[in-house]
């Protein structure tokens, strides 16, 4: 009861990244709550496959619901383990990722057990609140922080008076860091139709096509991207050269994407994907606030920019006032001379 | 343009309160220009969940964003400036 909850998103016995991440930090906050953490995962043949992916992170009790039908992901289903086990267990927060099923199963949940959920955060911290109406103070509520109105204020979001409190947060946001490895857990495997109803599962899918990434921009330690002030797509190729230099990976802003310079996949940004690599390498990019909220972690930023007023110098480490036609390739030779 | 001075009943008494209703005569002509309204009631709503008090999530503060200017290195386009940070990160081992 009163527990931190993290719904743990899988493809096949294959846990995704985004909700290692998040069982870091909810290993923290129950920590700092001091309660447990607990873990819930469903899919078919899962048994036996997941919890070394999951217990290591920190988790107390590990709710597995295996069978039939729960793979690949269909809502009713996982709605139903969700509402149905929290309705039983009530848990004080529950996170997921902000994927494809997490923005999907994320609001089912919440407006089922009219919970409250605040989407794409970007942190989440514990601490109190006092409702100025009433005068009534809150202690250990989840502090949902999250940019809006385009990124130019940053919002703290709370809930109250319901539970559980209800966050989704993007791959790459939080760290991952494994706790130990034979962390003591206590896996319980659930009997599924106490759960979910057999009319959950009315939809069946009969097929699946799964295109393999072109690129690992999240997971990439050098990032080298490219913004409206590339100019062309072609000039992207000059981006694309250095990276295979440095081992590297290519990202580009929403601007350059808009103007087909780039993928889409590629995109960083608010509406693209968050990243925090050691390096990160801005060719042409002004810096709007947007695209600066997915990369603004860096260890080390180097903007290339021929206008010294571009809102990224403010943030950038290395400033350098020059086109990239002249400085791109000066890095490739350089970078071919200088290295073993 | 069809819906052009289409009206809800409440917009109507806005209106209405501080004069003459415009193109009056239309609203009687053209009914598809009376917009029907719904009240929570209507759709058996729960009132205690409409609107700001309504809402299980609460914004607790709202901060503007201004980014802490760092202190950074500037450098030219020059060969020696693009060499130089090269060196310097294959030399702390940043890239490489």
């Amino acid at each position: 009861m009163n527990n931190v909850y993290v719904y743990c998103e899988i493809e096949g016995t294959t846990v995704a990244q985004v909700s290692q991440e998040l069982l870091t930090k909810g290993r923290k906050l129950a920590n700092q709550l001091g309660v447990q953490l607990e873990a819930v995962v469903a899919g078919t043949g899962i048994t036996g496959k997941v919890e070394k992916q999951i217990v290591p992170f920190g988790v107390d009790v590990l709710h597995i619901f295996d069978a039939e039908g729960l793979f690949p992901y269909t809502s009713l289903p996982h709605t139903s383990i969700l509402v149905n086990l929290f309705k039983q267990e009530k848990p004080q927060i529950c996170l997921m990722g902000a994927t494809v099923i997490g923005r999907d199963l994320g609001p089912r949940v919440s407006s089922a057990l009219t919970s409250g959920l605040t989407a794409d955060c970007t942190s989440l911290e514990i601490g109190g609140h006092t409702d100025a109406k009433t005068g009534t103070v809150y202690e250990n509520l989840l502090y949902q922080i999250r940019p809006a109105f385009g990124g130019n204020i940053i919002a703290t979001i709370v809930n109250p008076e319901h539970r559980p409190q209800m966050a989704t947060v993007r791959q790459g946001v939080m760290k991952m860091e494994v706790l130990d490895e034979n962390y003591n857990c206590k896996v319980v495997v659930e009997d599924v139709a106490k759960y979910v109803p057999a009319t959950d599962y009315v939809v069946k899918v009969l097929d699946r096509h799964i295109e393999k990434a072109k690129h690992n921009l999240t997971g990439s330690s050098i990032v080298i991207a490219g913004g409206f002030g590339m100019g062309s797509r072609e000039n992207f190729d000059m981006l694309f050269e250095l990276a295979k230099e440095l081992h590297a990976e290519v990202g580009a802003s929403r601007a350059a994407v808009d103007a087909g310079f780039c993928d889409h996949d590629r995109q960083i940004g608010q509406t693209g994907v968050t990243v925090h690599p050691k390096v990160y390498i801005a060719c042409g990019i002004s810096g709007q606030i947007q695209h600066i909220a997915g990369m603004q972690e860096s260890k080390i930023i180097i903007s290339v920019n021929n206008d010294p007023n571009a809102p990224i110098n403010a943030i950038a480490d290395y400033v350098i006032t020059g086109t990239v036609e002249e400085v791109i390739p000066k890095m490739i030779k350089y970078y071919k001379q200088n290295s073993k | 343009m069809k819906y052009k001075r289409a009206l809800g009943g409440l917009e109507k008494g806005e209106i209405t309160k501080q004069g003459e209703l415009p193109y009056a005569d239309l609203y009687n002509e053209r009914e598809y220009l009376n917009l029907k309204e719904w009240s929570v009631a209507d759709i058996d709503g729960d009132v205690q969940q409409c609107g700001l008090n309504g809402s299980p999530t609460k914004v607790k503060t709202v901060q503007n964003i201004s980014f802490q200017a760092k202190e950074s290195q500037t450098l030219t386009g020059s060969d020696a400036d693009i060499e130089g940070l090269i060196v310097e990160l294959l030399a702390n081992h940043t890239i490489g």
